[in-house]
């Protein structure tokens, strides 16, 4: 063999390492949906002011900041079993630790790790909502609940959406951190493949470039939506 | 229609409000004018509660709001019966001209849409604004948003229209259009107090004049006698001011 590409090779094991992909987008998605809830909720909290809860999402926005990813997931995939078993012997209850996958404690980081992000992110994007607008749908008479969700979200979204578009771009990036706690994701996939022929750099360019491809068409998905929602720019409605 | 006792407003140790009393009859026409940093509009907005008052008490209509028991079912329907236009117009960006009328037809009063975009339609052509539904705030200028937004403020049928300073981020070529809206309202028997710069427009349209300076009420008359014969020192002062001022406009 000549050359330092095998590029037969190459095409040969990208169906095995795509294999990994449907793993990746399902921890980056499911992620990325808890840590919505999670910012949303750590957003109001810290917005409104709620004594107690503001402590704790400060608390927990700091350490998930302030610690590494890689580390949160040890965390997660050795701390959970744990208390698993600590509440099955309090409670007598038989969660079979064993056979829990991997995988749940890969969402369960991974959704506290973008929620504290996200809290931060949607926390701008809210008060970037001009206080005016607030007023004016209280002066109307809505409620607190009403104006947050016909008023003031949509506009944070809008303002919202390129940062928060980031983070699931960057979420999906750092789901290759996943094979550390083996689930078979693409970087998980690429392991496994290169290690029966020892030709890692051709695995880990197959892997970089789906990687490249995914969020190629994330970006195009998210600039259709970022066009939606800028509809109310133009001025006057079409039809 | 509205009675105010003894209203005080602190914004933490400052003393903004020091105890107004002011009662004010149904369909008459109040104006509120006074320097900057007098409490006017921080009066007008405790009347809607988009301020809280730290005491007090504030009747509107049949609502009797005490400063220190302000329950959410009274405050949402003090502020359902009562209309507010504001100095930045405040409308909702993510909504069309039409929209922001509906809005709260729509989610406050529980009316079906179509119902609702009648009564929209019919308040866009009270202040002119008929083929503008479809516009976005962005697309208006400010006197068509000061517009839509007396539209909206209208929509609930209130029974006291407030305006805070409407006309003051206006171009000088927009004001006269927002101000022939309001004089129509005010015209048409709507209980309405309004805080303004525009003295002129205070005398033509007002019942009614309130000067305030630092957080009281230093004098109250009908708006002729007002201007003509002021009787506090510092209402004299604050009139010869803008008396002076329109010479230099001639």
């Amino acid at each position: 063999m000549t050359g330092i590409l095998d590029f037969s090779y190459m095409i040969e094991s990208v169906p095995a390492i795509a294999k990994g992909i449907p793993i990746s987008l399902s921890i980056a998605l499911i992620a990325f949906i808890f840590g919505m809830g999670i910012g949303l909720a750590g957003a109001l909290v810290k917005i409104y002011n709620i004594p107690l809860l503001k402590q704790i999402f400060g608390v927990y926005v700091s350490f998930i900041r302030g610690t590494p990813l890689l580390v949160q997931i040890f965390l997660s995939y050795y701390g959970i079993p744990l208390i698993i078993r600590q509440f099955n012997y309090l409670y007598g209850t038989d969660i079979n630790i064993a056979f829990i996958p991997a995988i749940y404690f890969i969402y369960v980081a991974f959704a506290l790790n973008a929620g504290a992000y996200l809290t931060e992110t949607i926390r701008s994007a809210i008060l970037s909502v001009e206080k005016g607008q607030v007023e004016a749908s209280y002066s109307v008479g809505m409620t607190t609940f009403q104006s947050l969700k016909r008023i003031i979200l949509p506009q944070a979204l809008k303002v919202g959406l390129p940062n928060i578009g980031n983070h699931f771009i960057a979420l999906l990036k750092d789901t290759s951190l996943a094979f550390a706690a083996s689930v078979p994701e693409i970087i998980g996939m690429a392991k496994i493949i290169a290690g029966r022929t020892s030709q890692f750099f051709e695995v880990y360019i197959v892997a970089a470039l789906l990687y490249w491809i995914i969020c190629i068409v994330l970006e195009r998905i998210m600039n259709l939506f970022e066009m939606r929602l800028r509809k109310s720019e133009k001025g006057v409605r079409n039809g | 229609m509205v009675k105010i006792t003894n209203l005080q407003k602190y914004f933490k140790r400052h003393h903004v409000l020091k105890g107004i009393n002011l009662a004010i009859k149904e369909g008459e026409t109040v104006a509120i004018i006074g320097p900057s940093g007098s409490g006017k509009s921080t009066l007008l907005r405790c009347m809607n509660l988009l301020e809280r008052p730290s005491e007090g008490t504030i009747q509107i209509g049949d609502t009797t709001l005490e400063a220190h028991h302000i329950d959410k079912m009274s405050l949402l329907q003090v502020r359902r019966s009562t209309g507010m236009v504001f100095q930045n117009y405040n409308l909702f960006a993510n909504k069309t001209s039409l929209e922001n009328i509906t809005e709260a037809l729509i989610t406050v009063k529980k009316i079906e849409k179509g119902e609702a975009e009648k009564i929209g339609y019919a308040l866009l052509n009270t202040v002119g604004l008929g083929d503008k539904g479809n516009h976005y705030p962005s697309g208006l200028s400010g006197g068509q948003q000061q517009r839509v937004a007396i539209a909206r403020a209208l929509a609930l049928n209130p029974k006291l229209m407030l305006f805070d300073e409407p006309t003051s981020a206006l171009d000088p070529e927009l004001v006269q259009e927002v101000l022939q809206v309001i004089r129509n309202i005010a015209n048409g028997g709507l209980t309405t107090i309004i805080v303004t710069h525009e003295l002129e427009f205070a005398r033509d349209i007002a019942d009614r004049i309130i000067f305030m300076d630092e957080g009281l009420i230093i004098e109250e008359n009908n708006a002729k006698d007002f201007f003509v014969s002021p009787q506090h020192p510092r209402t004299r002062k604050f009139i010869e001011k803008f008396t002076q001022q329109s010479l230099y406009y001639i």
